[in-house]
């Protein structure tokens, strides 16, 4: 694995007026082949101003990006574009184009000027819409197309642009959850079949920390951090790039938690999927749930998961009532907790 | 995926549908039979056999007859020919630079350039106490017309070009050429209310374009400057495929934006530069001319299009005039009014029949 892509005391930001707008400096950061990387932050941080001055779409205000040991600037369109391809948010607006030819459209740096196909181009062209499974897909029209349909083949395009590094400004926003993981897998899939660098600019935490190599977060204000998503993890860096007020992340699940205000304390027994859940119930109604014995609310679970499900609600140690759905379960609780 | 690439044989053909062999025949006939119609008909009906004669042994031709092939319909049809592809091309690459349904060659404001550059010339000559003048040398009359046009229509193209270099985006050029026109009509309208009622009718006649008019003296610019103009659309067919996927992607592919943008509006530019200065500004076959020929060939590839939209737009502008002419009498129908009725409902008919053809 070798550095592919590497940023030094990179600046990035947007010129208004006179002035620069700083959004994000003091980049230091690099991208190897065969890897896929996540860049989290949230809302207002610079991602999309990072990525794109990554891709060589804008301009740094300061420091250098280096592909293949040379400056970006230093390449023609061309060149560029033969070792580096995008992959947008938005849906072009052609209807009456085959997806054939749209995923053709990446051979663009390697054709002459009528842009027709060589029996080798339209070879690699196949092998793009091969890679990325969507064969099915090849005469149809990218007007018919469903939104995760479409940035498959948009993904496929950039493929058969052959390049180096793979950049992906939120190319999974819009999609629907399956379609996400879909994308987020196809996305480690390619980068270690074609050894390629893959870059993807998201706000999918959960699918980011489960599938990226490496994770680069960029805090509001802050500097890129950058390392493997369980570090970081650990490091607490997902806290301090995301916390706010009401949603705090929770480095034992992996994901954020709404600190809802609380309504007290209650004691949980029983484990699988009916205590995740009642576990998921019971924080979202605002309890929080502890293990200890002596707490003035005990919930027993018992029964498999499914229909024989029963809840048994203690109160200290007298039983108070057995429900057998958490909407139920969540109703006792309420009612018990006006009459005290 | 276990298939191999070699049974996946049919790219190129996949791209467009089967008989399109058949289809660019059926077009090319129909524009050389729109052509001998254009040449057969009129207030006078000329014979096929006459015509066909007439370039083979004209000796044993009608002299009149002759005439009226060689000195009005032939250069007649042959700037309609001309002025209809270079409308449709200039109308397809702006669709396609704006990925606008609804743009057409004039959406930079190069016919209203050409519109204030006449109207000062027309309005003003009289004021001027030219009308002597112009009557009495009908061809500088005329002549003059044209440069006052392409005087105008340079200096929008100017102002456009200037700021293509200066914006991000092509879309703020769309604002900017509609603003020029405003800018443009604003200054007509004075000129109008104070000129007198004889230059006012000859302008408003200017403003209803007409293929006819034209010399062969004037075709030697005419056709040259269309054919340059078609020329870059041929050159460009590459780009403008690639900015069907918007200016970012473009650019990630290897497009050189900048030069491109100014290449595609320098082109269209000229076309429907020269077909204003000589025709005046004919109306609606820019846009109609792309849409018909994308549900013709069911496709958004240019180059199919490109040589599709000269063909279809030489066809539609050479029916407009056929129609405009009245074959059989003495009247003639305004140009515009005729493109208009023709081609309003075929974008209306292409719009409801294909929702995919809003898209360029």
């Amino acid at each position: 694995m070798s550095d592919v892509l590497v940023a030094r005391r990179l600046t990035v930001g947007y010129k208004s007026g006179k002035g620069c707008n700083v959004v994000a400096e003091g980049i230091e950061v690099s991208l190897k082949s065969g890897e896929f990387v996540c860049l989290l932050g949230p809302n207002g941080a610079g991602k999309s101003t990072l990525i794109k001055t990554l891709a060589g779409i804008h301009r740094p205000i300061s420091g250098d990006v280096i592909l293949d040991g040379m400056p970006i600037s230093a390449f023609s369109s061309q060149e560029l574009a033969r070792r580096l391809s995008v992959v947008l948010t938005d849906r072009p607006a052609v209807g009456l184009m085959p997806v054939f030819s749209l995923v053709a459209l990446g051979r663009y740096p390697y054709t002459g000027w009528t842009g027709n196909l060589s029996p080798k181009d339209e070879e690699i062209v196949w092998e793009a819409i091969k890679a990325v499974g969507i064969e099915d897909l090849a005469g149809r029209l990218v007007g018919e197309l469903s939104d995760g349909e479409r940035q498959k083949v948009m993904i496929a395009r950039a493929l058969a642009q052959q390049p180096r590094v793979m950049i992906l400004d939120e190319a999974t926003a819009f999609l629907d959850l399956p379609r996400r993981v879909e994308l987020f897998l196809l996305l480690r899939r390619l980068a270690r079949e074609s050894d390629i660098a893959v870059l993807l600019s998201t706000h999918d935490l959960d699918l980011a920390l489960r599938s990226a190599d490496r994770l680069w977060i960029l805090p509001k204000g802050g500097s890129l951090i950058d390392g493997i998503p369980e570090d970081l993890v650990l490091k607490g860096a997902f806290a301090a790039a995301f916390n706010c007020s009401d949603v705090v992340f929770d480095n034992r699940s992996g994901t954020f938690v709404f600190e809802s205000p609380s309504l007290g304390e209650v004691a949980l027994e029983g484990n699988g999927v009916l205590g995740v859940w009642t576990r998921r119930a019971l924080n979202r109604a605002g309890y929080r749930v502890i293990s200890s014995e002596n707490a003035p609310l005990k919930i027993e679970i018992s029964g498999e998961d499914g229909s024989k499900a029963a809840w048994r609600i203690y109160c200290g140690d007298r039983p108070h009532q057995c429900v057998h759905s958490l909407e139920e379960l969540l109703r006792q609780l309420g009612s018990m907790k006006d009459a005290a | 995926m276990t298939q191999s690439s070699e049974s996946f044989v049919l790219p190129a053909s996949m791209s467009v549908p089967k008989n399109q062999p058949l289809r660019w025949f059926l077009l090319g006939v129909l524009l050389i039979t729109i052509f001998l119609l254009e040449l057969c008909l009129g207030s006078v009906m000329i014979p096929l056999r006459d015509i066909l004669l007439s370039f083979v042994s004209p000796s044993d031709v009608d002299e009149k007859w002759r005439e009226i092939i060689f000195v009005f319909r032939l250069p007649r049809a042959i700037t309609a020919a001309f002025a209809g592809a270079a409308l449709g091309t200039a109308g397809l690459q702006m669709q396609t630079l704006f990925r606008n349904p609804l743009a057409g060659p004039y959406v930079l404001g190069i016919n209203s350039g050409a519109s204030l550059g006449v109207a000062v010339l027309v309005l003003t000559a009289w004021n001027l106490g030219l009308p002597a003048f112009f009557a009495k040398t009908g061809f500088l009359g005329n002549m003059a017309v044209v440069l006052a046009s392409i005087a105008g229509a340079g200096t929008a193209f100017g102002i456009v070009i200037a700021f293509s270099r200066r914006v991000q985006q092509s879309v703020t050029l769309l604002i900017i050429g509609l603003m020029i026109g405003y800018i443009s009509n604003a200054f007509v309208e004075v000129l109008i209310q104070f000129a007198v009622e004889h230059s006012i009718q000859r302008f408003i006649t200017w403003t209803f374009g007409s293929f006819g008019g034209v010399t062969w003296i004037q075709l030697r610019v005419f056709v040259p400057a269309i054919v340059l103009g078609l020329l870059i659309a041929v050159i460009m067919m590459k780009p403008l495929n690639a900015l069907l996927l918007g200016e970012e992607y473009a650019r990630s592919m290897g497009v050189n934006a900048r030069r491109t943008r100014v290449f595609i509006i320098s082109g269209s530019s000229l076309l429907a530069g020269a077909v204003t200065a000589f025709c005046g500004p004919v109306a609606f076959i820019g846009i109609a001319v792309p849409h018909l020929c994308r549900l013709i060939f069911r496709t958004s590839d240019h180059r199919v299009l490109v040589p599709g939209v000269l063909l279809m737009g030489a066809i539609l502008a050479l029916t407009a005039d056929l129609i405009a002419q009245v074959p059989g009498s003495r009247a003639v129908l305004p140009l515009n009014a005729v493109t208009s009725i023709i081609g309003a409902p075929v974008v209306i008919w292409v719009i409801m029949k294909r929702r995919q053809s809003l898209e360029v």
